[in-house]
């Protein structure tokens, strides 16, 4: 199975790179996104194993931020001109310098597209009972207040929860989530 | 790979289509149309009076997801933008919106019994397509002639603040638009990739899927240039009237 991986990195020069060198390591599907907002909305909605990233990407605090509250399982590695003096953070896995020789560059390449978290644990992709429950709500209409109130979780569960089903069934709206709701019997479709 | 290759004023017109038939569309929108013979690119942009820096910026960031000189084409006049973009409404309206529809509607007729599940499909993409379409003429009425009257704004006397009010644009808003209408395509994509009911025709299936993945390619292509060409070049401008 090929490994999903996404690319936000703004030189083309880069990108074409680093896709080729990686399209030689291992089987993959590649898709390129440009800046945050792209790649948040991406990682939304998709699975992803690898996502690359410019440490230009990630100047601001707020877009560094945004990497706390990713996909559990997807594995981000930081493309870094001078890692020394890299930020730092503990959601990266690996921080490849953009200068280092092939020697060294293809070996951590290769240990780092080793992982593949989902093509290896593709029923993960079920949704849990716990997420059933969370789906039912979301499409008899109920808010995540409301969610959390009904199933005595606190709200911050109720959109991690929702966070799982949208990144396991690819469906992120409301509407969406509800046909879905029908369409495999969870609910009847005179409730909506 | 035939992918790195970009398109050039020297690309024959016809090879620009071999290489991605999916530009046929958007070369239409600068009014170019079938039937090139062996001209270059630049040879028709010339014949048909259009910028060519322009076209090629424009056909090989759709071609390329990877290209994108944004600085660059943050430089083209926003009038050329904006009529690019309305263009490209104009063929949601016209033409994909509707046709869309009509093979939803397809391949519900095509049903034999206990349909409902399709039709749950069906009105899943009529109220996509209401907002889609809520969506475009908001910008026809807000976005485009704000960012329009903004450039025109210098030595009419008017302020920002009363154009501000006048269109009453709101970036927020417009990007939770953006959020919706994109990722409600992904739904119904995923919907019917992977939970559309059996009792469907095969082949009206596959044809509105097919659909839905140009019409998808198309809007994500026209929602990044709003997003990271003309959202930009918009608050330039409005920085630079706070400025004075
Ligand atoms: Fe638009
Ligand atoms: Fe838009």
């Amino acid at each position: 199975m090929a490994q999903r991986i996404v690319i936000a990195e703004s030189s083309y020069l880069m990108k074409r790179g680093i896709s080729a060198v990686i399209s030689d390591i291992v089987q993959a599907e590649i898709v390129f996104v440009n800046g945050m907002d792209e790649l948040n909305h991406y990682l939304e909605t998709n699975l992803v194993d690898y996502v690359f990233v410019d440490e230009e990407l990630l100047n601001n605090r707020e877009e560094r931020e945004f990497f706390f509250q990713l996909q559990e399982k997807t594995i981000y590695i930081a493309l870094s001109e001078n890692p020394k003096n890299f930020p730092g953070s503990n959601n990266f896995f690996a921080l490849i310098d953009k200068k280092s020789p092939k020697e060294n560059l293809i070996p951590l390449l290769e240990e780092t597209l080793e992982n593949k978290p989902y093509a290896k644990n593709n029923k993960d992709s079920i949704l849990s009972e716990r997420e059933t429950e969370v789906l039912k709500q979301v499409a008899l209409g109920y808010t995540n207040q409301q969610i959390a109130e009904r199933l005595f979780i606190s709200k911050h569960t109720v959109i991690s929860h929702r966070k799982n089903i949208t990144s396991k069934l690819g469906i992120k709206s409301v509407s969406g989530l509800t046909v879905y709701a029908v369409l495999n019997n969870l609910i009847p479709k005179d409730q909506i | 790979m035939l992918h790195h290759n970009l398109i050039t004023p020297d690309t024959k017109m016809a090879d620009a289509i071999h290489m991605n038939y999916l530009l046929l569309p958007v070369i239409n929108r600068f009014e170019i149309k079938l039937g090139f013979g062996d001209k270059t690119v630049e040879e028709v942009c010339t014949e048909n009076k259009v910028n060519l820096s322009f076209f090629l910026d424009i056909t090989n960031t759709y071609h390329d997801k990877s290209y994108f000189p944004k600085e660059k084409m943050r430089t083209y006049p926003v009038e050329l933008i904006i009529d690019y973009l309305l263009k490209t409404h104009r063929y949601y309206f016209d033409q994909l919106l509707p046709e869309v529809e009509a093979m939803v509607e397809e391949l519900l007729a095509s049903c034999p019994a206990d349909c409902d599940n399709l039709g749950l499909i069906k009105d899943f993409y009529k109220k996509y397509k209401q907002e889609l379409e809520y969506h475009l003429k908001n910008e026809e009425q807000k976005f485009f002639p704000y960012v329009k009257a903004l450039t025109q704004l210098e030595g009419t006397g008017q302020s920002l603040h009363s154009i501000r009010r006048q269109y009453n644009f709101s970036y927020s808003t417009h990007s939770e638009e953006h959020d919706n209408v994109i990722s409600k395509m992904l739904d119904l994509k995923n919907i019917i990739i992977k939970y559309l009911p059996p009792n469907y025709d095969t082949a009206k299936g596959n044809n509105l899927l097919y659909w839905l993945f140009v019409f998808e390619e198309d809007l994500k292509d026209h929602e990044r240039l709003e997003d990271i060409i003309l959202v930009p070049a918009l608050k330039r401008i409005e920085e630079k009237f706070t400025k004075n």
